[in-house]
């Protein structure tokens, strides 16, 4: 049978750009749906339509496929008519203060409130300070001052005129009070104390014994006057701060009445401010200060006063004023503080200082009460991040601590700002490989996640697919800023999304590969200075993108031709055959054709795989050599022993061998090396091959086919150069324009086979030869050579092996 | 201008120290002084002849101020407390003499405190202690020392309150004559350039015109471009002259004894019946 080589429009299949109807990409209506991407469009359209906890959704599938904006669109459309979350802050806690408080206010409200409160703060010192320099006031402080400064002069005067009377002085010396006898002012000496009479003396010491006593009591009670008369002072500020306090305060208790948490927040400041309301006219050295301090050169608001303010502001964290809908953040660096907030400090002499104004939100805080979006890797990248994330959704809530605080790894004392409710729909985007890990390894990820959006790389090459195709495009064009692309180009365009997967039938739904086209496009159409993107310039930047990277390919070619690497494109040689395999180096991928070659002699059944033995071939690869050897055994020498050893190579491979794509060459070459029969070196082969002889298909069957293309094409094509390539593949080709231009002009042939026989035919020109039923083949056939050489090769081994037992004997 | 009016050349100033806080707010005001005008400051502590002999009773006992406590007292444990009073007073004025520049001298004395001050001013052209500084006298406004300088002191005496001299303007008694003329001059030169404008307090001598009095001070203040408000005591005497004084928000007093003498008014009934710093010129 002989076998057809295949016409141009099977190398390459082609879109035809006459179909559409539009000019350029410029009329076209842009693809807002991800194109092929239906499934993972349902699973996020579901996943955000349930309103229950784990519905969190992930989207997966290889980068560059668009998922991020696929996602990030979906949700800002369902966010734009969702309800506004409120605002939040925090503020401090007059009884806990490093339990800051968190309120809730409606959206917009945090900022006024937060301006309100500053504002009162202000007006707060302004007022006190007037307050306590009344007229009033002084007043009664200086009666009050007084009152307590006469009872005490009052109790020294007594005792002070009853030792007058008797002569006796009270002086002040440096620690405290005495007593002495006085005449003229001068105390009197010790000599003449001791002139007086023993009687006299013990008198005077006695009375001034009786003195001292009485100082004593007086002296006693002063600690206890002092207390009353600060007590009673204390209870005049807060009377007097009571109604400054009304004064600035009620309007806001009044404006806010309606929030209970806010109320009791303005409570206790009333309250905080009435209780000691000197401390905010004389602030003490406290951290507020010291960090007020720091802050005071970078502040735009110094104004905001004294330090003991601060305590009255309100650390606004989120605001939603000036947004419409629910928010939906993308985090693009998801550490653990990024995501659940953090505390701030301040360095002060050598210590860190910090407060509740040092509150600073997370990624979950700023998309409470719409979504939030991050990347897989980044996230699992991220110390603990993960771990946080999944903690705030399990506990439904954001509770802001350091990693160290979660872990118990420190017990200082830090802020514990109280947790805020959590609600969000979040939604990952990872590779397929990051989802499938968390699934198997961690148990919380199904439960916290169960929507997964699975993006789809390829997409069916039909007609209607092609045109939402070109939507596709006609978006991305615009989205990019790009010239528009005129219909031929589109279609190049298309022709290589069918390259990029390798598939005829199929595109490539990789956006940032198309991007990557069709921005180099618009720079080559740019530098011609033309206003629309033509065929030409896509495949302009198609070469150059090759030609960016294809370094490696042209050494390899070089070699080739110069000699170093054998590799015979003419003639024919008893089992020798040129292989196809294909390499990966980053972004390039080539095809490259190897020399294999085998070697027959009388032996116990074996095919030896050289490549095996010196590790240099990997299990697939060694498993299709084993099934060559099934294969020859059931076909050939089904009623007697197979007696040949064999071996095979890959001439000059030095960096392993894997695959069975080339297990059919390496039968050819055994088939060749049995029967004798050359084989033409013009042609190169790939494929598969299973025990029955059937050719099997391959991966990078158009790099295979291109690659002896240049190869041959390099050392000038003859017209009879060709490649035999799995019928199963002819689907696959979308071979580059050049090698179809060859076919086309009958310069280089491709030939879809599905059977060894049709192979060997093809490689030999002989007939490959069909069974006859009495199980022979026909003479000539080159299955009736390797038949007849097994048959000689068992009945040699057979007499060798009577001849030794003979001579045993 | 100023040479119609020659000034009063301050060169030396005096102040006494016992580490009191009375005391520091003469330091303060000392320091303050010396260095607007340039002078040098002698400081001087004076080891209290009284508490010494005291400290030698048999029956000699100390009250703590704070804690009512009693303890003994004897010669050793007083020269201590004199010794670390000393040393506090010495540094308290190294600390504020340094910062503000000044020539400066310290010295430890024994004796009666007015007896030693009264000598040192001597040498000095301005005495300042604090009101009740060194002063045995418990319940009255003014200490005993204070009423020895006021009453002997040959050159000019700044008793301190513990207000500052500058939070509030000065008061200055004007009658016209010569006297309250020197006292015009110097509240005018050393405290004309505060915050808030003198206060002229017009006393009248006898049937005169405030008006013209007035006149005269303004006249005087206008050369010095210092600003004033006026205010008039209307009545005579010391009651009167001391609730006119009470009535007014005012700092330092400045007044001159001779003026207040010749108005048949002790000057101590004056220092004893308000309770702010006084700068009196002899």
């Amino acid at each position: 049978m002989l076998t057809r080589e295949l016409s141009p429009a099977q190398a390459r299949r082609r879109t035809d750009p006459e179909r559409w109807q539009f000019q350029t990409t410029a009329e076209l209506e842009a693809q807002l749906d991800s194109l092929g991407q239906t499934r993972a469009v349902e699973a996020i359209k579901f996943g955000l339509g349930i309103d229950h906890e784990g519905y969190n959704i992930f989207a997966l599938g290889p980068t560059g496929l668009g998922k991020h904006t696929v996602v990030q669109g979906y949700l800002e459309e369902r966010a734009k008519g969702m309800r506004l979350p409120n605002d939040w802050c925090y503020v401090y806690n007059f009884d806990e203060p490093h339990k800051p408080w968190a309120l809730e206010l409606p959206a917009g409200m945090g900022a006024e409130f937060r301006d309100e409160m500053l504002q009162a703060g202000k007006d707060l010192l302004s007022t006190l300070a007037a307050a306590f320099e009344s007229d009033e006031y002084q007043a009664r402080q200086q009666a009050l001052e007084q009152e307590y400064a006469e009872r005490q002069a009052a109790a020294l005067k007594a005792v002070q005129q009853a030792a007058e009377k008797d002569g006796i002085a009270l002086l002040r010396t440096p620690a405290g009070l005495a007593f002495a006898p006085v005449r003229d002012g001068e105390v009197v000496s010790r000599e003449e104390i001791e002139k007086l009479s023993a009687q006299e003396q013990d008198q005077l010491g006695k009375r001034i014994e009786e003195l001292q006593e009485q100082l004593q009591k007086s002296l006693r009670q002063v600690p206890a006057w002092q207390r009353e008369a600060r007590e009673r002072q204390r209870q005049l500020d807060s009377e007097v701060a009571a109604v400054t306090v009304k004064d600035i305060y009620d309007d806001l208790s009044y404006k806010y009445a309606w929030l209970q948490e806010v109320t009791a927040y303005l409570t206790a400041v009333r309250a905080d401010i009435v209780k000691n309301p000197r401390q905010l006219l004389t602030p003490a050295e406290e951290t507020s200060q010291a960090i007020e301090l720091m802050f005071a050169s970078a502040s735009l608001d110094s104004a905001a006063g004294s330090s003991v303010l601060r305590r009255y502001q309100v650390n606004l964290l989120v605001d939603n004023g000036s947004r419409s809908g629910a928010p939906v953040v993308y985090v693009d660096n998801p550490t653990f503080e990024n995501l659940v907030g953090r505390v701030e400090h301040v360095a002060r002499m050598g210590a860190l200082l910090t407060d509740f104004q040092l509150i600073k939100p997370g990624a979950l805080h700023l998309a409470n009460g719409g979504y939030l979006i991050m990347d897989a890797r980044k996230l699992l990248q991220q110390t603990y991040a993960w771990e946080g994330l999944k903690r705030a959704l399990q506990a439904h809530h954001i509770r802001i601590e350091s990693v160290p605080q979660m872990l118990s790894a420190v017990s200082t004392v830090s802020l514990e700002p109280e947790p805020i409710p959590l609600d969000v729909k979040v939604a990952i985007v990872g590779e397929r490989q990051l989802y499938y890990a968390l699934h198997a390894l961690d148990p919380d990820f199904a439960e916290l996640f169960k929507v997964s959006a699975d993006f789809e790389e390829v997409v069916d090459r039909t007609p209607d697919n092609e045109l939402l195709f070109a939507r596709l495009m006609a978006s991305m064009v615009q989205n990019l800023g790009l010239l528009p692309f005129d219909r031929q180009a589109v279609a190049q365009v298309i022709e290589q999304a069918a390259r990029m997967v390798g598939d005829s039938q199929r595109l490539s739904t990789h956006r940032r590969s198309i991007a990557d086209v069709l921005i180099e496009s618009n720079h080559f159409a740019q530098e011609a200075g033309q206003t629309t993107v033509s065929a030409i310039h896509v495949r302009q930047a198609i070469d150059a993108q090759m030609h960016r990277v294809d370094r490696m390919r042209e050494r390899s070619y070089e070699a080739i031709s110069r000699g170093t690497i054998l590799i015979d494109t003419s003639g024919a040689q008893v089992g020798q055959i040129n292989g196809l395999s294909v390499l990966q180096l980053g972004d390039l991928t080539f095809g490259r054709p190897s020399r294999i070659t085998a070697r027959v002699r009388l032996g116990k059944g074996e095919v030896l795989d050289i490549e095996r033995e010196v590790e240099l071939g990997g299990p697939i690869h060694s498993k299709g050599v084993l099934i060559l050897t099934g294969f020859l055994g059931s076909r050939y020498a089904g009623l007697y022993p197979l007696s040949l050893s064999a071996s095979l190579v890959f001439e000059q491979s030095y960096n392993g061998v894997e695959g069975d794509s080339a297990s059919s060459a390496e039968l050819y070459a055994l088939l060749s090396a049995i029967a004798e029969v050359p084989i033409k070196q013009h042609l190169a082969v790939t494929g598969s091959v299973n025990q029955h002889g059937l050719v099997q298909a391959i991966g990078g069957v158009n790099e295979k086919i291109e690659g002896f293309f240049d190869v041959c094409k390099a050392r000038g094509l003859t017209g009879d150069q060709g490649v035999l390539i799995p019928a199963s593949n002819v689907q696959d080709l979308m071979l580059r324009p050049d090698v179809v231009d060859a076919i086309a002009a009958g310069e280089f042939h491709v030939y879809p086979v599905e059977t060894i026989d049709q192979g060997i035919a093809l490689l030999t020109g002989l007939e490959a030869g069909e069974r006859a039923q009495d199980g022979s083949f026909p003479h000539g056939s080159v299955n009736h050579l390797v038949h007849q050489r097994l048959e000689d090769l068992a009945q040699r081994m057979h007499a060798l092996t009577q001849g030794a037992k003979g001579s045993a004997t | 201008m100023t040479d119609e009016w020659p000034g009063w050349t301050v060169r030396r100033i005096l102040v006494g120290l016992d580490a009191s806080a009375p005391s520091a707010a003469a330091l303060q005001a000392a320091v303050s002084l010396a260095s607007r005008l340039h002078a040098e400051l002698l400081a001087m502590y004076i080891e209290d002849e009284n508490l010494a002999r005291l400290a030698e009773l048999p029956f000699a006992h100390e009250l703590g101020a704070f804690s009512a406590q009693r303890r003994t007292l004897d010669p050793s444990y007083m020269d201590n407390l004199f010794k670390a009073q000393a040393t506090r007073a010495r540094h308290a004025l190294q600390r504020s003499a340094s910062a503000a520049e000044l020539r400066w001298s310290f010295e430890i004395r024994r004796g009666s405190v007015a007896r030693q001050l009264l000598l040192a001013a001597a040498e000095a052209d301005l005495v300042v202690v604090g009101r009740s500084a060194i002063a045995h006298d418990l319940h009255t406004h003014i200490g005993s020392t204070a009423r020895h300088l006021v009453d002997s002191a040959a050159c000019a005496v700044l008793l301190t309150a513990a207000d500052s001299l500058v939070s509030k303007p000065a008061v200055i008694l004007f009658d016209g004559s010569e006297a309250s003329l020197q006292a015009l001059l110097v509240g005018a030169r050393w405290y004309g350039d505060a915050l808030s404008p003198l206060t002229i307090m017009l006393v009248q001598q006898g049937d005169g015109e405030s008006g013209a009095l007035e006149q005269r001070a303004r006249e005087i203040l206008g050369y010095e471009h210092v600003e004033a408000r006026f205010v008039t005591c209307a009545a005579a005497g010391t009651f009167a002259l001391v609730q006119a004084l009470q009535g007014e928000d005012c700092g330092l007093l400045i007044v001159s004894t001779e003026a207040l003498r010749s108005c048949g008014i002790d000057p101590l009934h004056v220092l004893q019946g308000i309770e702010r710093p006084v700068l009196l010129i002899h």
